[in-house]
């Protein structure tokens, strides 16, 4: 943190926000007022219509079934919900030329016998993608003769095995500078579920330990090329690498090994682009959830 | 969150943050407290949403940001953001240059740069947590953090000796 910043965060800390008392009345008539109605806990977006029937249908399958008949479970081992026929297809593409704009957005569809989940990603593929085309036209009113700029999507199919589908959506945008991000759905064909980062673990310091690999790497290879600079301790602007979320970016690679990846400026300057750690199987040990315990397969 | 009470308690640490943000973006009291208000009962009837307790701050704050830029758009009485005169430029009141608050020389900054300022300096927040309060994306907040520095240091550089 520079001598600017401390200073700020200083005088920060002097002034502290007060209330006005007619904002805190406005506050309390509000809460006084609130309806007497049941306070639902949280629900995770996944696709309440089917839920109960999903559960009921998964105990028989995966545990009632399983348990009477050993060959049901032999079977089992090998049917996937969702089956290998995933093909991945473009589906829509926006297009823009002047001389100091382009657009170049490629939507990606998940073609698919029945899945609600690969549904569920054709759809977050859309909004991203949709808004992604309204920002350009809104910028493109307010830069039309005194700026450049550009974004364009492409995807990738990076797995897609009996078992495993993972599609990687790249975003570039490009004004006064460029900005690279990434996003990966993965998709479960044994459960028909879309998993993230923290879905794969059953060990609680997953976190913990993987940043803790992450950040041997980033040190590593600072120590070993000058030119390599990564945010671990003070970047200056306020934000540096801290943990692995459950959410962060990741794929499986060719040889089998887990990759977590970081959008750029992340967690390093520009000039290192999005960085990508490669995650050992030694480091990993036992940390897999049971349902993932044979990930990944080829 | 589950719990009546413990909504009115969460809500009661944060109101300072929420009157802050609220300030910020339409710049008069009575129409944050009306902000804030109004994102109390969409807060409430929103707790289902919210997925951990201890993101309720973020959590809340982006409901009182999205209050307050839905106000500003359809409150003809509040003055849109956009058409602020830019308090930067004004010089009939204070000498710039002179010895400032840092509030006094906040509130001299043109949107967004005042709200992340608010939001980072005084709510401690992250800028991961910035980022989702006003829909946007790190890039951008690092960004907008950074020219906030640069025009804060020009209206502060009397009382800063660097």
């Amino acid at each position: 943190m520079n001598r600017f910043d401390k200073y700020i965060r200083s005088k920060a800390a002097q002034e502290r926000t007060e209330i006005p008392a007619s904002a805190r009345d406005r506050v309390e008539q509000a809460l006084a007022n609130l309806p007497e109605q049941e306070i639902l806990a949280y629900r995770a977006p996944v696709f309440p219509r089917i839920a109960a029937a999903a559960v009921c249908f998964l105990f028989v399958t995966l545990f009632l079934l399983p348990n009477v008949s050993v060959v049901y479970a032999q079977a089992l081992e090998q049917v996937p919900v969702i089956g290998d026929f995933v093909r991945v297809v473009t589906i829509r593409n926006y297009f823009y030329e002047d001389e100091r704009h382009e657009m170049d957005i490629d939507v990606p569809g998940i073609l698919h016998t029945d899945s609600e989940a690969a549904d569920w990603i054709n759809k977050d593929v859309s909004a991203l993608t949709t808004a992604l085309v309204n920002q350009f036209y809104r910028d493109l009113e307010i830069t039309a003769d005194s700026g450049y700029g550009s974004v364009r999507v492409d995807y990738e199919t990076i797995t897609n095995t009996e078992r495993w589908f993972t599609l990687k959506l790249a975003v570039s945008e490009t004004s006064a500078s460029s900005n690279n991000y990434f996003r990966y759905y993965h998709l479960d064909k044994l459960t028909g579920r879309v998993v993230t980062l923290g879905d794969l673990f059953a060990a609680e310091d997953f976190s913990e330990i993987l940043t803790e690999e992450i950040r041997r790497q980033m040190q590593a290879q600072m120590d070993a090329d000058a030119d390599v600079v990564y945010w671990i301790d003070d970047s200056g602007v306020g934000e540096v690498f801290t943990s692995v979320d459950g959410d962060q970016n990741f794929y499986w690679d060719a040889s089998g090994e887990l990759v977590i990846v970081f959008d750029k400026y992340t967690i390093a300057p520009g000039s290192m682009g999005t960085p990508e750690f490669v995650i050992g199987k030694d480091v990993i040990g036992d940390m897999l959830a049971s349902a993932f315990s044979d990930l990944p397969t080829e | 969150m589950t719990d009546k009470d413990a909504f009115c308690r969460h809500i009661r640490l944060c109101e300072k943050a929420m009157y802050a943000l609220a300030f910020s973006l339409v710049r008069n009291e009575s129409d944050a407290a009306e902000v804030i208000g109004e994102s109390v009962y969409r807060a409430f009837s929103s707790l289902h949403t919210l997925k951990n307790d201890a993101a309720f701050k973020p959590w809340v704050l982006r409901i009182v940001h999205n209050t307050a830029v839905e106000m500003l758009r359809k409150n003809a009485k509040v003055t849109p953001m956009e058409e602020l005169p830019d308090a930067a430029d004004d010089s009939d009141e204070h000498d710039v240059t002179t010895k400032l608050a840092l509030r006094d020389a906040v509130e001299h900054l043109q949107q967004p740069y005042r709200t992340v300022v608010i939001l980072f300096y005084y709510e401690n927040l992250s800028v991961a947590q910035i980022a989702q309060i006003r829909s946007t994306n790190m890039l951008a907040v690092r960004q907008q953090l950074s020219r906030a520095r640069k025009m804060l240091r020009e209206i502060l550089k009397e009382d800063f000796v660097g």
